[in-house]
């Protein structure tokens, strides 16, 4: 990086807060500060849900992703859309007509004051670890690659997002989400505009797509009934729909994000347009992710992308094992390279047979060159057991950082860091408003003025913040970047869905008879978590339908007394 | 107690609304269940172009 790329990164990171909190700063009120005034139109609820759901992983892990297994991850997101639709249907008319300001609200008025304290603890847990994820994630790729301090690039980039989350509230959460969207985009469509460009000459685009299909990399749907099979349509749209729904019908950040549109059609509209843009989003991301993987077809790629771990394993004496691998990776790529070169003479030559047999070639030369680069980490581990980071991770900044010209360096750093942001200020705003209208008010403090409400959440968005870095700085965080927060929302997100699920559906069960319920259920999904390896996204089916389930026995039994339909129960809205 | 008195009142009113068959004219859409079905159509479309994408470059 020289002095344009931080001139970018700079202009791009504070420019948008700056003006934000120049145009909320009259946020006073606490409708104001914890859901905008109700007042924030359509597009932008939409892109502000957009940014919270995606965050820096999406634009650090998925291109690598992309790179090392193809784009099927993109059907995870398919059970979405169908979850979208449920919580327009149910969720948001019921939230807007009883005017609340956070989702466990409505549990403490559907069940009882026990319940909604349930419900908020466990998003609590839940978010305030995920934002330190949220945090450490960036900060550990780009202070490795660029040599920053970790810490620091910890400090400062929790630092800013704290500051003004602080001083604006919901409001200026919305309004920066916006542009840093706009900074995301911008970003993104211009590494796959340069990763294209830099595709041999003599390649057409089609004819570099049909080569990253042949091996294998375009794979985006697969409609097989195959359990082994990590991605397929079936696992998405089904274990996807539970994650979804629990994460945009119970989680508080995106509650929030959607409560603060004008009336509920706006915030329908926004999550319709998520419904709608999702899917093609996340395929545009793993579509850069595959044109840096053909990029690495025609270049060399390094034997390992964390180059800062290579070269602690040399200075720890693994050099000689890893110039071993290095050679032995050198003559696979040249052989990769030149049967590429038969692979497109073929197709270009149209004769199945010789595609056949240069496409099976080359798919065999891949493998051979990937088993290269397991073997090469394996050092790496040995070298520094506590090597945290995947090298996936890796691809798509040092792709940026190589081989892209100054200026768009600096501002795909941006696009990473503005991610983190964003999604940051989304949670610690949430986790203040439930701390502050969840236990502050109606437990310590019950009748205080808007203005004391509002100190307080700007306190508490503080010390979340402070909470949220300090996991960061101190947390042994887990390996995969890209599903470490998935795997944390499901531990916690089917117990807080059954919650919902039952207020909504099963109007007969009452408030003790579903807490029970939900305490068992997250004690059995955390066991479970310990001691089997169920994939995630069971753990959000298991405590929802755990939760259900139980709650219906316990008020058929246990808690039977109290078993007449509540006065307050509110049935679904399917308009 | 009197925050939850209100709550239950404000609750009470929302479950008369809400068991109500809600009447309104959306924009772009006309009705809530059109847009649903559009955008369940939408969704269909992506993946069918997607599976496209997928059988002509494999």
């Amino acid at each position: 990086m020289n002095w344009i790329d931080y001139l970018v990164l700079l202009a791009a990171l504070l420019a948008i807060p700056i003006y934000g909190i120049w145009k909320t700063r009259h946020s006073d009120s606490l409708g104001d500060y914890l859901k905008g005034d109700s007042n924030i139109r359509w597009a932008t609820i939409g892109l502000s849900v957009m940014a919270t759901q995606a965050g820096p992983i999406t634009f650090l892990s998925m291109p690598g992703q992309a790179y090392e297994n193809g784009i099927a991850f993109v059907q995870n997101y398919f059970g979405q859309p169908f979850a979208l639709l449920v919580v327009c249907a149910v969720f948001i008319p019921i939230f807007h007509r009883m005017k609340v300001f956070t989702a466990y609200e409505y549990l403490g008025q559907r069940f009882d004051t026990k319940t909604r304290l349930l419900g908020a603890f466990l998003f609590l847990i839940q978010r305030g670890l995920a934002a330190g994820i949220t945090i450490y994630a960036p900060a550990i790729i780009i202070s490795a690659l660029l040599g920053w301090r970790l810490s620091l690039t910890v400090c400062l980039a929790g630092g800013l997002v704290v500051v003004y989350t602080m001083l604006g509230g919901t409001r200026i959460v919305s309004l920066t989400q916006q542009y840093q969207m706009g900074v995301i985009f911008s970003g993104m469509a211009i590494a796959f505009a340069m990763a294209i460009y830099r595709l041999p000459d003599d390649l057409s685009i089609p004819q570099a797509l049909a080569v990253a299909g042949k091996m294998g990399k375009l794979d985006a749907v697969d409609f097989s009934f195959d359990f082994s099979k990590r991605y397929t349509f079936w696992s998405g749209a089904l274990g996807g729909f539970f994650l979804a729904l629990a994460y945009f019908g119970a989680d508080q950040s995106q509650v929030q994000r959607y409560l603060a549109g004008e009336s509920a059609t706006s915030s329908r509209f926004g999550l319709i347009l998520n419904a709608v843009m999702k899917v093609p989003m996340q395929f545009a991301i793993l579509l850069v992710g595959a044109t840096v993987f053909l990029f690495y077809q025609f270049e060399k790629p390094p034997l390992v992308f964390n180059q800062p771990a290579a070269e602690l394993a040399q200075e720890r004496g693994y050099g000689t094992q890893l110039d071993h691998f290095e050679k032995a990776f050198e003559a696979s790529f040249t052989a990769k390279k030149a049967g590429i070169g038969v692979l497109t003479r073929a197709m270009a030559g149209g004769d199945q047979g010789a595609i056949a047999a240069a496409t099976a070639e080359v798919r065999r030369l891949d493998a051979e060159g990937q088993t290269i680069r397991a073997d090469a980490r394996k050092i790496l581990v040995q070298a520094d057991p506590n090597l945290k980071s995947k090298d996936s991770d890796y691809v798509f900044l040092t792709f940026v950082i190589r081989y892209l010209p100054h200026g768009v360096v600096g501002l795909l750093i941006a696009v990473i860091f503005s991610a983190a942001l964003s999604a940051t200020a989304a949670t610690l705003n949430a986790l203040a408003s439930t701390t502050t209208v969840d236990f502050y008010r109606p437990l310590i403090r019950p009748a205080a003025p808007d203005a004391h409400y509002v100190f307080v959440s700007r306190i508490l968005t503080a010390v979340w913040g402070l909470f949220a870095i300090g996991v960061a700085l101190f947390a042994n965080i887990v390996e995969n970047l890209i599903e470490a927060g998935n795997i944390l929302g499901s531990l916690f997100y089917g117990s807080l869905l059954g919650l919902f699920v039952v207020a909504f559906f099963l109007r007969h069960v009452r408030g003790s008879a579903v807490f029970a319920a939900a305490v068992i259920s997250q004690v059995a999904v955390l066991v479970l978590f310990k001691t089997t390896s169920i994939g995630y996204l069971w753990y959000n089916v298991i405590g929802c339908a755990g939760v259900a389930f139980l709650s219906l026995v316990f008020q058929a039994t246990i808690f039977r007394d109290g078993a007449s339909p509540t006065p307050t129960a509110t049935a679904p809205v399917t308009a | 107690m009197m925050l939850d008195e209100e709550a239950i009142a404000d609750t009470e009113a929302a479950t008369r609304k809400t068991v109500e068959p809600e009447i309104e004219r959306v924009p772009l859409f006309g009705t809530w269940p059109r847009a649903y079905v559009i955008v369940l159509g939408l969704f269909g479309a992506e993946v069918a172009l997607l599976y496209a994408f997928t059988r002509f470059f494999s």
